[in-house]
């Protein structure tokens, strides 16, 4: 009997031994290919230079609390993030995951305003159908009814604004550039609602990954939400600890929306899967106004910044910007997408597929015409998850993505290292998966 | 290509040194399209980041390596990051050519030295240090000079480099030998009359390009993709029985007359 709390109690699942590029490969020797249990690994399972970097950084320093020391990876890390971050961020704080990034940009948001001489600034708005981790603070902030359900009595107040889904939210009539300036019209209502002098931020995920399937903004969108956060004296917090670090094509997926936030997390890619690490980035000005003040962000783990975490951060980050990586995942996107278009652009039950980079959605409904999605009770989105890793494809269904009830999607973030023979290897346990869930 | 054919390179890691324009980047680009993952060399920043950036636009996967051959010390320290990327590799291309056409009478010591320390004594250090990771690894290692039909006849004008190909051919004899038994086949190519940058004012000339018409059998100059795949013949599992050999890519021009 196992000793390990797992996920689920009902799940029996196999023993993963090893890795080798694109595949995971289990106790009895059965290869999956990863497209994304978590949009995690993006170099690959089997990176040498990556894994080299973590064990030269073990042999040198493991360990060195933040309280009394930085360190050299840390240290390199942060420059290398600021020199290729948007414009205006400055500082870097390592974290060891995306939960951990989000919930010290809320307490970073509040304490800013506090120093600053605004205490009544204490509102955070985040949007509906959106995740920001599991911790009670980004529990909160996530707009996902499923997993807030149970703990709503002990979640602190965050108001939720529609989320900008163009395929179901996007009249008829409507052009994208009206429908993005609509939906960030929520953002100012909500705001006024409130009362301006209140609020103190507002978080998003540039392109929503796990809980709507990777949908982008439309155009337009955050060059309007970053203008009433600016009226407002808003924070804008960017949450790309799934859509970051490469994954849309762009090092910072904020660039493709031609916006720089506040406040930026990241987790995930930035460790690619070979450490725990995130990280939240702040601008000059928000620093300054701690540094300037009190000097002290009242927050801390026991390990932040840590030496081989940062290490292997540094080792990846390299990875991507030095070998040409980021091109590599707009061209490779558009040929797994234009592959998923034509395997499944004519399917009856797929509505849409969409997403940015190696960042994809499909979008499953019971209705292409009417865009009506299953009966949540026959568990789609599970029981593709479950078809399609039987099959040999590790991917990321989710269900709720309409409302937090309604609504399936399949998400797929392979690594960035897929090549094009290796698509089949993706569609293929699809096609096989849906023709026996549906 | 499906990885069954001959020709795929898939799963292979390769070295091609010059490889950031040129001949050398055509190579590259024509390893990457066929499976292997391609090391990028240049003593140019700038221009290593734009090939590599290239070759991965195109759906390759390709790793900066900037070093300058003639620096030995530069070249342990991108040997050693080669070896950290990847930790070994299948395919070694010595592609980096100087040239120096001045006469005869007019050569110092100095760059005769600097000449043969680009063309010959660097890819005899670089082929020790990739054999030994080669045979550590027990690869079915290729290594692929990049000679020049220079190497196999003479012209007036041309001794150092003539010196250089010429050693370069005997290079490649000599380690096919040593080497074979350790599972390494080694082989170059010789290329003749192409369009390259630096022969851009002889590709500008009517008369050569005349000249050519009449003295190589294929009539013409050659073009810069023209070679790569000579090379890719030579480092792919199709050649598995060829060592020692000097393939000349020169539109028929040795053997015509
Ligand atoms: C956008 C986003 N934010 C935050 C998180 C939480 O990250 P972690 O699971 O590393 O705590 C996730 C995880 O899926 C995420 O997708």
């Amino acid at each position: 009997m196992s000793h390990v709390f797992p996920r689920h109690s009902k799940l029996n699942p196999p023993t993963a031994v090893s890795g080798e590029g694109c595949y995971l490969i289990d106790a009895s020797g059965k290869r999956y290919f990863d497209s994304g249990d978590a949009a995690v690994s993006c170099l690959g399972h089997s990176d040498v230079e990556v894994t080299k970097a973590i064990k030269a950084q073990l042999d040198k320093l493991a360990f060195a609390h933040t309280g009394f020391f930085t360190s050299e990876p840390a240290e390199e890390l942060a420059d290398l993030l600021v020199a290729n971050a948007p414009e205006g961020i400055e500082r870097v704080y390592f974290v060891s995951g995306g939960s951990e990034a989000t919930e010290a940009a809320i307490k970073l948001a509040r304490q800013y305003h506090v120093e600053k001489g605004e205490p009544q600034r204490r509102h955070l708005i985040a949007r509906k159908q959106s995740y920001h981790g599991n911790t009670i603070g980004a529990l909160s902030a996530g707009g996902n009814e499923w997993r807030r359900q149970q703990f709503a009595p002990l979640l602190i107040e965050v108001s939720h604004i529609s989320p900008c889904y163009e395929y179901v939210l996007r009249g008829e009539a409507e052009s994208a550039e009206a429908y993005g300036l609509r939906a960030a019209q929520e953002l100012e209502d909500e705001i006024l609602r409130l009362g301006p002098d209140t609020v103190m931020a507002f978080m998003a995920e540039p392109v929503v990954g796990a809980t709507l399937g990777a949908v982008p903004a439309v155009e337009g969108y955050f060059k309007r939400i970053r203008e009433i956060c600016d009226q407002y004296g808003v924070l804008l917090i960017l949450d790309e600890v799934m859509c970051g670090m490469g994954r849309t094509g762009y090092l910072f997926a904020c660039e493709a929306d031609g916006v720089s936030p506040d406040i930026l997390c990241i987790a995930k890619g930035l460790g690619a899967g070979y450490q725990p690490i995130g990280a939240m980035l702040c601008s000059g000005e928000i620093y300054d106004t701690i540094a300037n003040g009190t000097g002290f962000f009242q927050h801390g783990h026991t390990y932040i910044g840590h030496p081989v975490a940062t290490a292997a951060g540094l080792a990846v980050v390299r990875a991507l910007l030095d070998r040409g990586l980021m091109s590599r995942v707009t061209t490779m996107g558009e040929k797994l997408r234009s592959a998923l278009v034509s395997a499944f652009g004519q399917h009856p039950n797929i509505g849409d597929i969409r997403g940015r980079g190696l960042f994809i959605g499909l979008e499953i409904v019971a209705n292409r015409e009417t865009k009506a999605p299953f009966d949540p009770s026959l568990g789609i989105a599970g029981k593709m998850k479950k078809a399609a890793f039987a099959e040999g494809l590790v991917c990321y269904p989710m269900s709720g993505t309409r409302d937090g009830k309604n609504g399936d999607h399949v998400l797929l973030a392979p690594p960035f290292i897929m090549t094009e023979e290796q698509i089949p290897d993706i569609v293929e346990p699809l096609r096989k998966a849906l023709s026996k869930v549906l | 290509m499906s990885d069954t054919s001959p020709f795929s390179l898939a799963g292979q890691d390769a070295l091609i040194t010059g490889s950031s324009s040129g001949l050398g980047f055509e190579v590259a680009q024509l390893f990457a399209r066929s499976g292997a993952r391609v090391f990028i060399n240049g003593r140019s920043e700038d221009r290593v980041r734009g090939a590599v950036e290239k070759i991965a636009s195109a759906g390759g996967i390709a790793f900066p390596l900037v070093f300058d051959v003639s620096d030995t010390r530069q070249m342990a320290d991108a040997f050693e990051r080669l070896k950290n990327v990847i930790g070994k590799l299948d395919i070694l291309v010595n592609n980096v050519g100087m040239r120096d056409r001045r006469a005869f009478a007019e050569f110092d010591a100095e760059s005769v030295r600097r000449l043969l320390d680009a063309d010959l004594v660097a890819p005899f250090l670089l082929a020790q240090k990739v054999s030994e990771l080669m045979i550590a690894h027990q690869t079915r290692g290729r290594i692929v000079n990049i000679s020049s039909i220079a190497g196999l006849i003479a012209q007036s004008g041309d001794a150092a480099y003539t010196m250089a190909k010429s050693g370069l051919n005997g290079l490649t004899r000599a380690l096919a030998a040593e080497l074979g038994p350790k599972g390494i086949n080694v082989n170059a190519v010789a290329p003749g009359f192409f369009k390259t940058d630096p022969n851009r004012d002889a590709v500008a000339d009517p008369e050569v390009a005349a000249w050519l018409a009449r003295r190589t059998s294929v009539g013409r100059w050659g073009e810069p993709h023209e070679l790569a795949p000579a090379v890719l013949f030579l480092a792919s599992p199709a050649a598995s029985y060829i060592s020692g050999q000097i393939l000349a890519v020169d539109g028929g021009y040795l053997a015509h007359y």
